[in-house]
């Protein structure tokens, strides 16, 4: 299901203009070289997810977009201004929104007051309207007068969600917000989340190491390493076409089948797959292979067998073990019991062909 | 357009330009002090060998090796009993047992000096018991100035030690028993052990209090570096030889503080994160309760009760007697002056370097806060020897204004007020400060909105304390004070000194309730952490 708001990203096809451009962006902490040499564009109104592991920088380029830290070199612009390089805009004039991981709820102030503390230069009656609209929006209509401590785990995102964009910011960020939070609030929490910022068209950055949470709210990812960029794509482009063996890994669980490139196809253990490559003389290379990719039904003669099995619902995962004491996993629905130890005959029919040259 | 760039974005710059000027006022005194103690005439050296050093040297190492042991000996004890067993009323006196601290030396020493004067309490006791009085035991004497110092200071000792045994994990002791360790053993090498580093700390802080002492050895006639330095500099007006004598015990005081440093880094080292369990305080009978109880009783009484209870009835008589005239009033509106000035100066200038300290650490920020909290350490003739020469060069139009005396109580009390407020910056998250930049809201409004009402409560804590000491404040003020202008520990002072001991008794008794202000707010902060660990 693609379906998306007219008004974000790429397939509404809305708008390509750039709304926060890095250029060239070199941060170090003392020594250590956090960002090298980084440029990445976000485009006006999408949804785009940083995605890596922890340490990987994604929080450090969130900060520096936010203005809370300043690059060692390159630029920053957002929107039409300059905010980092030539230049130095501080974060109170950015139009930037931050949704912390910790929320980072003023402790001292009801909710009410949390909300308004960015809405400056309005009359009592206009503010009062603008915080009911923004409290109806997350869903807390009648929590103004609470304090932060007085509030669940989820209530605390949904004010510090309000409170980032009431003063309606041209970019919003967000710091792994839902990682506080237990697996079925979280879920209900993003996709509401998601609600309410594709009805606003926010330009919003998410940060995350967590791939299911990347998938299911962005338009695109940037999936990081080291500071470095690996791929940026859609969800779709990063589960299905990574470009490297470690986005490859971070999106999702992958074999690799060694083969080698003849002509147009790929020969391997478990089949030849013509996909139409460039001729470029036999190459070795690996094959990846995600489970969603591998069928198989039992056969007394099949060449793999059962090795082990993961119950996890709605699916389960098999580790079929091939004759070279290599072994592929799989995925079906649960419905069907698989004996372990039982024979196997394997059916793949992998949607895109990736191969990445072998590494030994 | 390139601009230059900053290393830290926004005000760091004029924060720390700002810090490291504040640091340097808190430093100057010291260095100078220590110049011109570095540069004198050798000559002026054996000179005061020959005169000084030869009495006051022996004297201070005698005070500090019979004190250390006597501190020892009242808060391992009190701790111990406290933190190993159970019985009765342990819950009030293990907060009683710090009650000490509000009390100053110098008034311990005015209080039993009143009470041992000729004709006095103890006088009356000792002839209905032994008789003849001219053999009871003096309290101008070695023993009387040691057992003073210690009965101030143990507190120290009992606090640091107490904390460590709390701390200790049972595991250790349950390890122990498993393998069949003897219970004298046990507690030798498990329980002692764990708890030396916090010992060692606590005996490191009052071995540092008497180096600073000034009152009551001044009091007692006991001649030690401060009472050296204080006559030489206000009796024989010898600034280079005033400096010199500071020389040693500023060493003697660095070397302590970086013991204290040290042992209290180590107690952090044993606290085991995961598994917390300390080992269940004993339940005492009847008689053992009654023992420990007597224990505690005895030293509270001596250090607090009976000298609070005299002064008590003293000052009652005093104002029975007219005490409470103008004269009293004003002593009592100098202080509460000049304290709510050095206090209020001590906040805000320790400002900057405990927000630097606390949000942006690194090898500079560290270094102006330690600089700024080089005073505290330091006896306050030290830091009025080094004020009174550091005016003399640069600004000699200060002598005898208020401005010199505050400066003392600046660089003296600064480092409360600034680790105060360090502890309450960081226990603010960061990301409060960044949510209201990212917000809209500037540099001003977030310090004004955000920060200053979250760290309320520990720049105001911080505020007491010093007001608190300024009050007690003895050789400074008497050495910096404009003419004429008498705060009540210098009539505490005067008025004793000369055996006037009613008349004393008024500003004493002021003092001692305003140091239980500080006192009480330290109990609470500690009972809501008890409370915190047992939960």
């Amino acid at each position: 299901m693609l379906v998306k708001s007219p008004k974000t990203g790429l397939w509404g096809g809305k708008t390509e203009a750039s709304q926060v451009s890095l250029k060239e962006i070199t941060k170090s902490f003392g020594r250590v070289t956090v960002i090298p040499n980084l440029t990445l564009e976000i485009k006006k109104g999408e949804f785009f997810s940083l995605l890596g592991p922890s340490g990987c920088g994604k929080t450090t380029i969130l900060r520096l977009i936010a203005g809370l830290e300043e690059p060692d070199r390159g630029n920053i612009i957002i929107g039409e201004s300059v905010a980092a390089g030539e230049c130095w805009l501080p974060p109170e004039k950015r139009k930037i929104g931050l949704v912390f991981q910790d929320y980072a709820l003023f402790p001292h102030m009801t909710v009410f007051k949390n909300i308004a503390f960015g809405l400056t230069g309005r009359g009592k009656n206009e503010l009062k309207q603008k915080v009911r609209e923004l409290l109806d929006m997350v869903g807390l209509p009648d929590e103004e007068r609470r304090y932060p401590h007085e509030l669940s785990g989820g209530q605390q995102q949904r004010v510090a969600l309000a409170r980032a964009l009431a003063p309606s910011p041209e970019v919003l960020l967000l710091d792994e917000p839902f990682s506080n939070l237990d697996a079925d609030l979280r879920i209900e929490l993003r996709t509401e989340t998601k609600r309410i910022l594709e009805e606003k068209g926010t330009t919003s950055i998410l940060v995350t190491h967590d791939r299911e949470e990347a998938f299911s709210l962005s338009d695109r990812i940037g999936v990081l390493n080291g500071g470095k960029v690996e791929q940026t794509g859609t969800p779709h482009e990063i589960y299905h076409k990574p470009a490297s063996r470690f986005v490859a890994n971070f999106a999702g669980k992958a074999d690799f089948i060694p083969g080698r490139i003849e002509g147009d196809s790929v020969i391997s253990d478990i089949g030849v797959f013509k996909r139409g490559f460039a001729p470029c003389g036999a190459v070795p290379v690996d094959l990846m292979v995600r489970p969603d990719d591998v069928d198989f039904v039992p056969d007394e003669k099949g060449e793999a067998v059962i090795a082990a099995a993961e119950f996890l619902g709605p699916e389960s995962i098999f580790r079929l073990a091939l004759p070279g004491g290599r072994s592929i996993h799989s995925v079906k629905p649960s419905k069907i019991k698989y004996q372990t130890g039982s024979r196997v005959k394997i059916h793949l029919d992998p949607a895109h062909i990736v191969v990445f040259p072998r590494e030994d | 357009m390139h601009r230059t760039k900053f290393k830290f974005p926004d005000q760091f710059p004029y924060l720390i330009t700002l810090s490291i000027g504040i640091a340097a006022v808190a430093a100057i005194p010291i260095i100078f002090t220590v110049y011109s103690a570095a540069t004198v005439d050798p000559e002026l050296w054996r000179r005061l060998y020959d005169t000084r050093l030869n009495v006051i040297l022996p004297n201070t190492i005698m005070l500090l090796i019979s004190v250390g042991g006597m501190t020892l000996l009242m808060g391992v004890t009190t701790a111990w009993i406290v933190t190993r067993y159970d019985f009765r009323g342990k819950g009030i006196w293990e907060w009683l047992l710090m009650l000490p601290l509000a009390i100053p030396g110098y008034v311990l020493a005015y209080a039993y000096g009143s009470i041992m004067a000729p004709g006095g309490m103890a006088q009356t006791i000792w002839s209905g018991i032994f008789g003849d009085v001219s053999k009871m035991p003096s309290l101008y004497s070695f023993w009387g100035v040691s057992l003073i110092l210690s009965l101030v200071n143990y507190p120290y000792v009992y606090l640091l030690t107490r904390a460590s045994l709390l701390n200790q994990n049972i595991k250790y002791i349950e390890a122990a028993r498993t393998l069949r360790v003897s219970k004298a053993k046990l507690i030798w090498s498990i329980n002692i052990r764990l708890a030396y580093p916090g010992m060692m700390a606590g005996l490191a802080l009052a071995l540092m209090e008497v180096m600073a002492d000034f009152g009551t050895v001044a009091l007692l006639r006991y001649p030690t570096f401060t009472e050296a330095i204080y006559r030489q500099m206000t009796a024989r007006f010898d600034p280079s030889g005033a400096a010199a004598l500071a020389l040693i015990p500023v060493a003697m005081t660095f070397l302590l503080l970086n013991l204290e440093r040290h042992f209290r880094g180590r107690r952090s080292f044993e606290q085991t994160k995961g598994g917390f369990r300390a080992e269940s305080p004993k339940k005492l009978n009847l008689k053992t309760s009654l023992f420990a109880t007597a224990v505690i009783i005895l030293l509270i009484s001596l250090a607090f009760f009976i000298p609070f209870a005299l002064l008590i009835t003293m000052a009652t008589d005093a104002i029975r007697n007219g005490g409470l005239d103008g004269r009293f009033i004003r002593f009592t509106l100098n202080t509460i002056i000049v304290s709510a000035l050095g206090a209020t100066a001590a906040s805000i200038l320790a400002a900057p370097a405990a927000y630097l300290h606390a949000r942006r650490p690194g090898a500079l920020t560290r270094a102006v806060y330690y600089t700024s909290s080089l005073g505290y350490s330091l006896p306050g003739p030290v830091v009025a020897v080094g004020i009174l020469l550091t005016a003399s060069i640069f600004f000699g139009w200060l002598y005898g204004s208020i401005l010199l005396l505050l400066m003392a109580y600046v660089v003296r009390f600064m480092p409360i007020a600034l680790q105060s407020q360090d502890s309450a910056i960081s226990l603010v998250s960061k990301s409060m400060e960044e949510a209201s930049r990212t917000l809209g809201a500037g540099v001003w409004r977030t310090f004004k909105a955000i920060l200053l009402p979250l760290i309320r409560r520990g720049i105001l804590a911080g505020w007491v304390v010093v007001f608190v000491d300024c009050m007690k404040e003895l050789p400074a003020t008497m050495m910096l004070r404009p003419l004429a202008f008498d705060t009540l520990a210098v009539r505490v002072w005067i008025e004793a000194s000369e055996s006037l001991w009613e008349m004393a008794a008024l500003p004493a008794i002021l003092i001692v309730l305003a140091g239980l202000a500080p006192l009480i707010m330290m109990i609470k902060r500690m009972k809501v952490k008890n409370a915190g660990e047992i939960a």
